[in-house]
């Protein structure tokens, strides 16, 4: 963790100190929740290389899909639950995957 | 003669066979004859699968009423006939009858303005009587989400199809696997350290460091822990990886395992992780000693000898994995399409069976069923 910095604002919020020593509460099941999952793997692995991703790829398609594992990859299936309607199969159906956008 | 006599022979063998099966299925008992392993997994379309791994098919395929993309963590029924599984954007539990099809139990998490959501802790009561849930609590203000404590629920399982909690045992937050013992007294919760909480009160008894072990040679274990844990043959046990202490590698394979029947947990380093990461391993229930691990590798492990014995490309990442009641199979699930099944002995792969129109099984656990009569 010392070697990161934040880069926005929600980064900024989650490194800084509290001041009335207020604690952070997480829900997700990860450490401190979905939007700070930093672990590559989804297009290089922590070695900068592609040997030790999820074989196929498509695995890792739907099955971080559920946990929030890369939210700025995949959509989390809690927040987007349509995003996988009528498509199954990760092999077969990912070309008809759409992408999300912030709502306006 | 001969043949008078060898003709007569295969008569009455057929004729007293005959009346054995009469005779056995007069007493109820010819279905035992055919009791075999099922395999059962969860995939998208929001559906079980059951899959017959002799035969390399699936034999039977539940579409669950309840909304939802996959089931999550997965439990059966002794008697193989229910399915318990997280769904519905993680905030129902439902029990499918694998004959019927039919919903049969149900729980929808959180009461009133108290909302809940279920990921990977699951499991029933060796009696089949409760079944035990690890939840995410929150309250919904008219302004603000209130986050409250994490609570193990407790429900009984003949409580039909509007199931309410018995009790809610105090639970850590981030408890991811759970397991209740073999006595039915003790549920362990497994979060950054191991919970041993008495399942009537909620009592915690102990706490048995994970996170925090203290250890002069390794730095503190990963379990990356998100899946649920497996109660197979009574232990159960999950992958962990450290460091030698003071250093950033190389990534050693450890074990955590948890033995049900007599609540002895050990925390073992095994060899310097060659492979890339492993992320579930069940025990095998015929010998209790065996551990199987995978993730793009099947490893088979003598967790008492703290050693690995033998490793195999799995051909294709696991996130799922479980073992025959008999031993002699390992069964891998999860991810893609397909569960593999493997010879326990040399690990050599026996077959692959592909889910209907190859639908994914995400996350989804794997659990095996020993029934005495063909699904329908």
């Amino acid at each position: 963790m010392k070697h990161l910095q934040p880069l926005n604002r929600a980064a900024e919020r989650l490194e800084a100190k509290s001041d009335d020593g207020a604690q952070v509460e997480a829900m997700m099941p990860f450490p401190i929740g979905c939007t700070t999952a930093l672990d590559p793997g989804v297009e290089v692995d922590a070695a900068g290389g592609v040997s030790t991703l999820c074989v196929p790829w498509e695995a890792d398609l739907y099955g971080c899909a559920e946990p929030c594992y890369w939210p700025a990859q995949i959509p989390d299936v809690n927040t987007h639950p349509d995003w996988t309607d009528g498509k199954r199969s990760g092999i077969s159906d990912w070309r008809e995957l759409e992408q999300i956008y912030p709502k306006e | 003669m001969a043949a008078i006599r060898a003709s007569t022979g295969v008569h009455v063998r057929r004729t007293r066979r005959q009346a054995a099966v009469a005779l056995l299925g007069a007493l109820g008992l010819l279905g035992q004859l055919h009791a075999k392993d099922f395999v059962v997994v969860g995939s998208y379309g929001n559906s079980l699968h059951i899959i017959d791994p002799d035969a390399l098919k699936v034999v039977k395929s539940i579409a669950i009423a309840t909304p939802g993309n996959a089931p999550l963590a997965i439990v059966p029924s002794s008697d193989g006939r229910v399915v318990y599984a997280v769904t519905n954007a993680w905030s129902t539990i439902v029990g499918i009858n694998v004959d019927t099809g039919k919903e049969e139990f149900r729980a929808d998490l959180g009461e009133g303005s108290i909302r809940a959501r279920a990921y990977a802790g699951l499991d029933l009561s060796p009696d089949g009587k409760e079944l035990y849930v690890a939840q995410m609590r929150w309250q919904e203000h008219s302004d603000r989400y209130e986050v409250l404590s994490p609570g193990i629920a407790v429900y009984s399982t003949d409580g039909g199809r509007s199931a309410t909690p018995t009790r809610i045992l105090p639970a850590p937050r981030r408890v991811m696997g759970l397991a209740v013992s073999a006595d039915g007294r003790t549920v362990y919760a497994n979060s950054y350290d191991l919970h041993v909480i008495d399942s009537a009160t909620g009592t915690v008894r102990d706490i048995r460091p994970i996170v925090n072990w203290k250890s002069s040679q390794y730095g503190p274990p990963d379990q990356f822990n998100l899946w649920g844990f497996l109660n197979v043959g009574q232990v159960f046990v999950h992958p962990l990886f450290t460091v030698p202490a003071g250093q950033e590698g190389p990534v050693h394979l450890g074990l955590l395992s948890v033995d049900l029947r007599s609540g002895e947990v050990a925390t073992d380093v095994l060899e310097p992780l060659s492979t890339p990461a492993v992320f579930v391993a069940a025990v095998n229930p015929a010998r209790r000693n065996e551990v199987f691990a995978v993730g793009h590798y099947l490893y088979k492990i003598d967790r008492t000898a703290k050693k690995v014995l033998l490793r195999v490309p799995a051909g294709q990442i696991f996130y799922a994995i479980n073992v025959s009641t008999d031993g002699t199979k390992v069964f891998t699930g999860g991810g893609i399409c397909n569960v593999g099944i493997f010879a326990a002995e040399d690990l050599t792969r026996l077959g692959v069976v592909q889910l209907p129109h190859c639908t994914d099984q995400g996350f989804g656990t794997l659990r095996v069923i020993n029934r005495p009569d063909w699904p329908r």
